[in-house]
């Protein structure tokens, strides 16, 4: 059995996942409203009730197109915005 | 090898139902289920709160309490500010500048904002670094004494009458530098405390002016990263032992002696790990479910908050809501 589930829901704030929730599965958030999942039953039902399913390779693909819109944004900055120290360049990420 | 008997002094107790009244820490063998048990502390847990109406990151300091707290500006170069009730954030009137890497602490209706970096010069950040203070008395932002010299991503905590600032890097932009120097500020104007043993920049602050904690940060010059903590007495600093890992842009809440702190730049990427404080050593506690860095932080090490922040997908309003593990029967196992 995989690890994980993989979903798209939407934060809508408070009560989105609880302090229950988190003791009753892994839980974590990356971009594009990728959520990772501990693959339970609670957190199957949490995925369900909040968002959708997705499989690992089409939710990497959501993560990466927005990494990438972002990656595209700053390569558009100035020379001096890029030097600013501060300023890092996106990075990729890789969904566990 | 040890022993709990050799540890406690007595051997574990087997009762065929679990005890009434156990105290802290006491253990014993529940022979009806066939298992060791325990009256321990659990894990804090992070549960979801309401997501801020406009996303930011560069943020330093801490605000208030869980139900109380306040978004002060922050990147990308924002005056929007936001209060936050403890279910929702509420868009109020905002602040008179927008820089960067701002600092925030105080209460809800009496914070302190102040420091930032400007794209380009302005009046209240002439060689881009910010000299400008403001202050929030729950409906407005108004004109505090100016900072000393232009700073960002400087660690700052304490109420609006009594702030204390400390790490962070110092205009001018030509030849910026992590000088050693704190200060303090009584309401009115800002001067001089306790120098740093040495200079840091986003470094996590909590506590008051006369006693907080400072944790990890990045050295002079911006490198290496750092895991040493520091105590401020309203004077001088002493070390205490280590954050677990190096990092900066760690969030912090709560008090010296009873704090805590999530997430963080670690390299090379940004964390969901927390870990709190009880004046004596860290323990890690439940993690955040974004990782993020340079969030606002408020409360206590029972009920805090942690706010917006730079994610791997970029700003963020989210807000995550802490709350402090509490004493419970558990199945004790070697996992």
């Amino acid at each position: 059995m995989e690890n994980f589930l993989y979903g798209v829901a939407e934060n809508t704030g408070k009560g989105f996942f609880t302090a229950e929730d988190r003791r009753n599965f892994f839980l974590r958030g990356y971009p594009a409203n990728v959520w990772v999942v501990g693959n339970n039953p609670k957190g199957a039902l949490w995925v369900a009730d909040k968002g959708v399913f997705k499989t690992k390779s089409e939710a990497q693909a959501l993560v990466d197109a927005e990494v990438q819109a972002a990656q595209a944004v700053w390569d558009a900055q100035t020379d001096e915005e890029k030097a600013d120290p501060f300023n890092t360049r996106p990075s990729d990420v890789i969904l566990p | 090898m040890s022993t709990y008997e050799n540890l406690h002094g007595t051997r574990v107790n087997v009762v065929s139902s679990n005890p009434s009244n156990p105290k802290e820490g006491e253990v014993w063998y529940n022979s009806t289920s066939g298992q060791l048990k325990g009256y321990v502390l659990g894990l804090g847990s992070f549960a979801s709160g309401g997501t801020a109406n406009t996303a930011r990151d560069d943020l330093m300091g801490n605000v208030g309490t869980q139900t109380a707290s306040l978004l002060g500006g922050g990147g990308p170069g924002t005056s929007n500010t936001e209060e936050y009730d403890g279910t929702s954030w509420t868009e109020v009137n905002n602040r008179s500048t927008s820089f960067f890497r701002v600092t925030n602490n105080g209460t809800q209706t009496a914070a302190l904002g102040y420091g930032g970096y400007s794209p380009s010069p302005s009046p209240t950040a002439p060689q881009r670094y910010s000299i400008s203070t403001e202050e929030y008395d729950g409906t407005n932002w108004t004109a505090g004494g100016n900072f000393p010299n232009g700073v960002q991503v400087a660690g700052g905590t304490g109420v609006q009458t009594a702030s204390f600032q400390a790490s962070g890097i110092f205009g001018p932009y030509t030849s910026a530098n992590w000088a050693t120097t704190t200060n303090e500020y009584d309401g009115s104007s800002w001067s001089n405390g306790g120098a740093m043993p040495a200079g840091r920049d986003i470094s996590s602050v909590t506590g008051i002016q006369t006693a907080a904690i400072m944790v990890g940060g990045r050295g002079s010059g911006g490198s290496p990263n750092l895991n040493a903590v520091l105590y401020y007495d309203g004077s001088s600093w002493t070390s205490q032992p280590n954050y677990p890992e190096a990092g900066h842009g760690i969030v912090g809440s709560g008090t010296q002696t009873a704090a805590m702190f999530a997430a963080g730049s670690f390299p090379p990427g940004r964390s969901t790990n927390a870990n709190t404080w009880d004046g004596s050593a860290f323990a890690t506690t439940g993690s955040l479910s974004t990782a993020r860095v340079q969030g606002i932080g408020g409360g206590t090490t029972t009920a805090a908050i942690v706010s917006a922040g730079s994610t791997p997908g970029g700003a963020t309003g989210a807000t995550e809501e802490y709350t402090g593990g509490s004493l419970a029967v558990k199945t004790l196992t070697t996992s």
